[in-house]
């Protein structure tokens, strides 16, 4: 278990360098990388000194080197339009955005076990169909159209919860749920097709068979079996939620670090944005690696020996 | 009477294998339902799309200032605007009829991109297996740790934002969901009967791999591709919502959202009809995705 989780751990290192180097990549899409890294309206004697003091007239893997060696030490250079550290600018707005992920995880997670275990125990019903019809909407829906209807009815009609800005529990729970409404639409439909397979094995129908209460086969036996998948899956949304709060903190005016990012596009202040692409990268590889410690406590049979 | 106690206990344990006539009824037109209701719209929007100059009342783009911000006809306004016109006058019904032409066009040309990409990756990796696996899951691994939005920004403040770079950053970051799925299907046909036949007939490696390994993973694939297709619209309008996808003036659904943004409060039609849009839309794509799941491969789990 030690070794195995020293090696996964080693393996996300080198997924997160992977990262670097794609970010490295993109900034070459054009060519010439130097004008990402200067205001807009710059002259030609600005490029010149850039390309110098950035070192981007050396070959390329010698540029390849510098600029690795730089990112490992933090360092992602000035923000174009703050004239700070990129690095800092995104790691100071980062918690923000990291409520709201988890309360869109919350409201996934909360949403999408209920229904899709009560959708698959009473399948084919009219609960059944009615849990597919709102998990199918959920998922059909555009994150930004979902948070505009909340804005518009909770917001300017009815005036119940804030629509901008962030500070309490209060202004996270239209976000959260607009964020989190395609996720749990997806994962209760998840929920319902695993925990029907289940349903269907052999050792649920020794389970009943051996006269065990109808409510222990499912807690014992068919729910914690088909948790795997699901906690899977849920771990594969961190990557759509942090996506997609990129869109909900710009409707909902929420100060994360993505909403720094696209007003750092706009700018083309491409610092911010490749450290907001490496910072996301790590979030992630860090979530996935406690997914896979999470198999080992769902299923006894996973060791890692 | 003790029929019936067993029967229902017999029931319990074994599930859903003695089924009620009305539930089975139930079921089989849960399945046809989603495939009528979803081509129906589908064959709407792609009407709509493909006829967009004909069937739009105005020209997307023309400017009535006089007439800016008339409601729809449901809600007080004129017929002249069925739905109403927004900030500069441009008629909203005209704007949503000619944005269903970029969201197809994104859609399908993205997913035909990712597509063909994850296909033949997950075929080779697949059939290949070794070191060109290890190298091509490694790849997807990376491709995971980056958010598709997130990725797609990167990309975007590089290049200019516009009809190529979306498709293309959609079609080359969706990739690994086909791969994966090609892949898995590749592994559990590559040592069956027939496959170990035609190679021992002789059958050259490219003819083994398109001939008979292809023809035998390919129907998740298409469920998969087909789901994908709502994905990406979903992503095209989020990307143009942003003003990082498709640029005004022309007409996207996302675009035209974010028109209506500061007026929510006095002209709430702008912003909301072109959501209802990409909502049937994207539904009617998810119907039909899951008819076929249900039909060509029921074992996919999505």
């Amino acid at each position: 278990m030690g070794r195995y989780l020293l090696e996964r751990i080693a393996y996300s290192g080198l997924v997160v360098l992977g990262v670097v180097i794609v970010v490295f990549a993109i900034m070459r899409l054009t060519g010439d990388p130097t004008p990402l890294l200067l205001p807009i309206g710059f002259t030609q004697e600005d490029l010149q000194r850039v390309r110098r003091e950035m070192e981007l007239d050396q070959p390329l893997h010698a540029q390849l080197r510098s600029y690795m060696t730089k990112v490992m030490r933090g360092n992602f250079g000035k923000s174009l339009r703050h004239h700070d550290s990129a690095m800092a600018l995104v790691i100071e707005r980062m918690p923000a955005t990291l409520w709201l992920t988890a309360a869109a995880m919350a409201v996934t997670v909360l949403v999408a076990l209920p229904l899709g275990i009560v959708a698959a125990l009473r399948r084919d019903s009219l609960v059944d169909v009615a849990a597919s019809a709102v998990a199918l909407t959920g998922q059909s829906m555009p994150t930004f159209w979902l948070g505009i209807i909340f804005i518009l009815i909770f917001g300017l009609k009815l005036g119940w919860l804030p629509t901008s800005g962030s500070g309490s529990v209060r202004h996270l729970v239209l976000p959260s749920i607009a964020l989190g409404a395609f996720s749990a639409g997806l994962t209760t439909r998840l929920v319902r097709s695993s925990l029907l397979e289940v349903l269907s094995q052999q050792y649920v129908r020794t389970a009943r068979s051996k006269g065990l209460a109808e409510r222990l086969v499912i807690l014992k036996h068919a729910l914690r079996n088909a948790a795997i998948p699901v906690v899977t899956v849920v771990g594969l949304q961190l990557g759509t939620l942090l996506g997609g709060a990129i869109v909900t903190e710009t409707v909902f005016g929420y100060p994360g670090m993505a909403r720094l990012a696209v007003e750092a596009v706009f700018y083309r202040d491409f610092p911010v944005v490749q450290a907001f692409v490496v910072i996301t990268a790590i979030i992630m590889v860090t979530i996935n690696l406690v997914v896979d410690l999470c198999y080992v406590v769902l299923d006894p049979r996973i060791t890692y020996a | 009477m003790a029929g019936r106690a067993m029967q229902a206990e017999e029931a319990r344990i074994f599930g859903p294998g003695v089924e009620h006539r009305a539930r089975r009824r139930l079921r089989s037109f849960r399945r046809s339902w989603k495939a009528l209701i979803g081509g129906t719209i589908l064959l709407v929007v792609v009407l709509a799309a493909t006829l967009a100059p004909y069937v739009s009342p105005y020209n997307p783009l023309d400017q009535r200032i006089l007439d800016r911000l008339k409601p729809p006809a449901f809600a007080g306004g004129t017929r002249a605007y069925p739905l109403g016109t927004d900030p500069i006058g441009r008629d909203v019904l005209s704007r949503i009829i000619h944005g269903s032409r970029v969201s197809l066009a994104v859609g399908l040309s993205a997913v035909l991109i990712g597509g063909s990409l994850g296909l033949t990756l997950g075929l080779l990796s697949g059939y290949y297996g070794a070191r060109l696996d290890m190298v091509i899951m490694r790849i997807a691994d990376l491709q995971l740790a980056i958010p598709f939005l997130v990725l797609a920004i990167a990309i975007i403040t590089v290049l200019q934002p516009g009809l190529l770079s979306i498709v293309l950053v959609l079609g080359l970051s969706s990739w690994v969901t086909y791969a994966r799925v090609a892949r898995g299907q590749v592994l559990s046909v590559r040592g069956r009967d027939f496959v170990e036949a035609s190679r021992a007939m002789g059958g050259s490696e490219w003819r083994v791999m398109l001939r008979h390994v292809l023809p035998n993973i390919i129907a998740p694939v298409i469920v998969v591709a087909t789901l994908e297709v709502g994905r990406m619209i979903l992503a095209e309008a989020a990307l143009s919502f942003l003003g990082l996808g498709i640029q005004p003036p022309a007409p996207t659904w996302g675009g035209i959202t974010a028109d209506g943004r500061d007026y929510l409060g006095t002209a709430w039609w702008i912003s909301t009809l072109p959501g209802i849009a990409i909502l049937l839309t994207v539904m009617a794509i998810n119907f039909v995705g899951d008819w076929l799941r249900d039909v060509l491969d029921p074992t996919v789990i999505l």
